[in-house]
């Protein structure tokens, strides 16, 4: 970056350099012609008065249009014939050696029509030894002193630009060191309000937001593995008293209750990885897109039925259709009435309706409700309301697996206490189909 | 306080050691406390540090098998808490989480020893025969039955 920004320095100060020598000997060049025209046009009015031919300091000739001397008469033509022509049509300007003149000259020719000698060519011609000398002396002053002055200033722009980079550098040092193990460890952030501080500042940002991602995952995989690993210990447990009991002294009894247990507990496990392998599939994207056109009273009347214990719950509402695999609306409308049949006292509504181009499934219970403090988290995973790790009630992904297939179809999940049963309410909100 | 029986082994051998298990896992607790019995010692079990700290004070347990994970509070703030106070029994640590940090924590809070579940019902009641110098109940008696 800095050599960069010093190679800038230096190609911007060369082509100064350069316009600047040429602008220079650009005017100096307009100039010297300039002043040939203004004594051509002296020589052009002089001719008009007999026998007064000013000159001085340009030499002047007054020619006809064959190439003859008119003024001064028998002088040798500054023009050839090629030029005489060319400048009887419009202005000429030579610039060469002119005998008389000089080995730098210019010349300037230009056709005038006269009352007395009717169309001429008057020319003039001046040294242009000063504008060489000009140019000699600035080509010497730029080729000695521009180069050096373009490499001091390559090497300032560069050494500024290093000063500048200095902050950005420290903090690419220390973000090749930051490990994302060293929790809370930042990079240093510039004082002051530029570009460089404010970078700093959203780099620190970005590291704040990655911890708190992998904290959470971390903090998953802690749940995950307690989830996981609690019913293969109580089963393992059941299993080894089971085999205790059938040593002398058997008991049979014992044993058989022992094996039930375990049974029970490997049940257990098998649902938490169903519900695991489905979040991660629904996580990965891997959900199976619309694939049919699912009545969501259907699907929510079906949900209710299997539940044993089905008279206390109440389906109504209207038919709305959505676009999704009928598998996972079934997997919505069971997770949540399972939930609100762990927790109803003795009523659970479910509603369907449209509202606004979008289908609102509420399911609802008259039980306690979630706690305040849970209520944020609801639909975190391995979050339960009801006596956390020790209950084996569910396996804590129910809501969880509900939002989360909710985003997936493009809705989303709510929940909330109080009406219409004045227990547990939670919403899904989904793109309604037509 | 959830508990099995204690079984009549233990509770007639009046120098039986006592061991308490806390753990808020119901079902693992009384496998625990049943596979203690069985082994001579007076196990009993609760379910949260608050319930341990009491059942400290009015059972004196000789050791201790402690959950990282219980209700308020945790594990290894009754296990600092205990050290602190200078409780000198025995403590075997049980976590079933993945972070690789319990173990080292659990020392560092005065643990003697720490098992990652699931374990073998082997090999705890190894390691609280080791903390516990002292040989369990009386040998002979009938196991601690469901």
């Amino acid at each position: 970056m800095a050599i960069l920004t010093a190679a800038g320095g230096a190609l911007i100060l060369t082509v100064g350099v350069l316009a600047l020598y040429h602008d220079l000997t650009g005017e100096v060049s307009a100039a010297i012609t300039t002043e040939l025209r203004i004594r051509a046009d002296d020589v052009a009015h002089d001719v008009e008065v007999p026998g007064v031919v000013r000159a001085r300091p340009v030499i002047a000739q007054v020619l006809t249009t064959t190439g003859e001397t008119l003024f001064p008469p028998g002088a040798e033509p500054l023009l050839t014939a090629k030029e005489v022509a060319a400048a009887t049509r419009h202005q000429l300007v030579v610039d060469g050696p002119i005998p008389g003149v000089g080995t730098h000259a210019r010349l300037l020719a230009r056709p005038v029509r006269t009352g007395r000698y009717g169309p001429v060519v008057v020319a003039a011609a001046t040294t242009t030894e000063p504008l060489e000398r000009a140019r000699d002396r600035l080509r010497l002053i730029l080729g000695v002193a521009g180069p050096a002055l373009i490499a001091t200033t390559a090497l300032v722009a560069w050494l500024l630009a290093r000063a500048a980079l200095r902050p950005v550098r420290r903090m690419a040092r220390d973000a090749a060191t930051i490990s994302l193990h060293e929790r809370g460890r930042r990079l240093p952030e510039p004082p002051g309000r530029d570009e460089i501080a404010e970078l700093g500042i959203t780099l620190n940002q970005m590291l704040s937001r990655i911890e708190a991602s992998i904290a959470h995952e971390r903090a998953f995989i802690d749940d995950a593995s307690h989830e996981l690993r609690s019913p293969i210990a109580v089963a393992r447990g059941e299993l080894e008293l089971a085999a205790q009991d059938l040593r002398d002294p058997v008991d049979l009894d014992a044993a058989r209750a022992g094996v039930d247990s375990a049974l029970e507990e490997t049940n257990r496990l098998a649902r938490i990885t169903e519900d695991l392998l489905t979040l991660a599939r629904v996580d990965a994207g891997q959900l199976p897109p619309g694939t049919a056109a699912c009545d969501l009273l259907s699907a929510a009347r079906a949900a209710a039925d299997r539940l044993p214990g089905a008279a206390g719950i109440e389906v109504r509402g209207a038919p709305v259709t959505v676009q999704a695999d009928p598998i996972w609306i079934d997997r919505i409308f069971t997770n949540l009435i399972t939930n609100a049949a762990h927790y109803a006292r003795h009523r659970i509504l479910v509603e369907v309706t449209r509202r606004d181009g979008l289908a609102v499934l509420v399911v609802a219970d008259d039980g306690p409700g979630f706690p305040d403090l849970l209520l944020p988290r609801a639909f975190d995973r391995f979050v339960r309301g009801d006596g956390g790790r020790g209950a084996r009630g569910g396996t804590g992904l129910g809501l969880a697996i509900v939002a989360s297939l909710a985003g997936a179809l493009g809705g989303q999940a709510r929940a909330t206490n109080g009406p219409p049963l004045g227990g547990a309410r939670v919403e899904v909100i989904l793109p309604a189909a037509g | 306080m959830t508990q099995p029986e204690p079984s009549e082994a233990s509770a007639a051998a009046g120098d039986a050691r006592r061991v308490l298990v806390v753990d808020d896992d119901a079902k693992l607790a009384t496998i625990l406390v049943l596979a203690l019995q069985r082994a001579g010692y007076d196990a009993r079990a609760v379910e949260s540090g608050d319930q341990a700290l009491w059942a400290i004070l009015t059972h004196q347990p000789d050791a201790l098998v402690l959950d990282v994970v219980i209700p308020h509070p945790s594990g290894v703030e009754v296990c600092r808490h205990l050290r602190a106070h200078g409780w000198t029994g025995g403590i075997v640590m049980i976590s079933a989480r993945s972070n690789p940090d319990d173990r080292s924590t659990a020392i560092r809070a005065g643990a003697d020893t720490f098992l990652a579940k699931p374990f073998g019902l082997t090999d705890l009641i190894a390691a609280v025969g080791t903390l516990l110098t002292d040989p369990p109940g009386p040998p002979g008696a009938a196991p601690p039955s469901r």
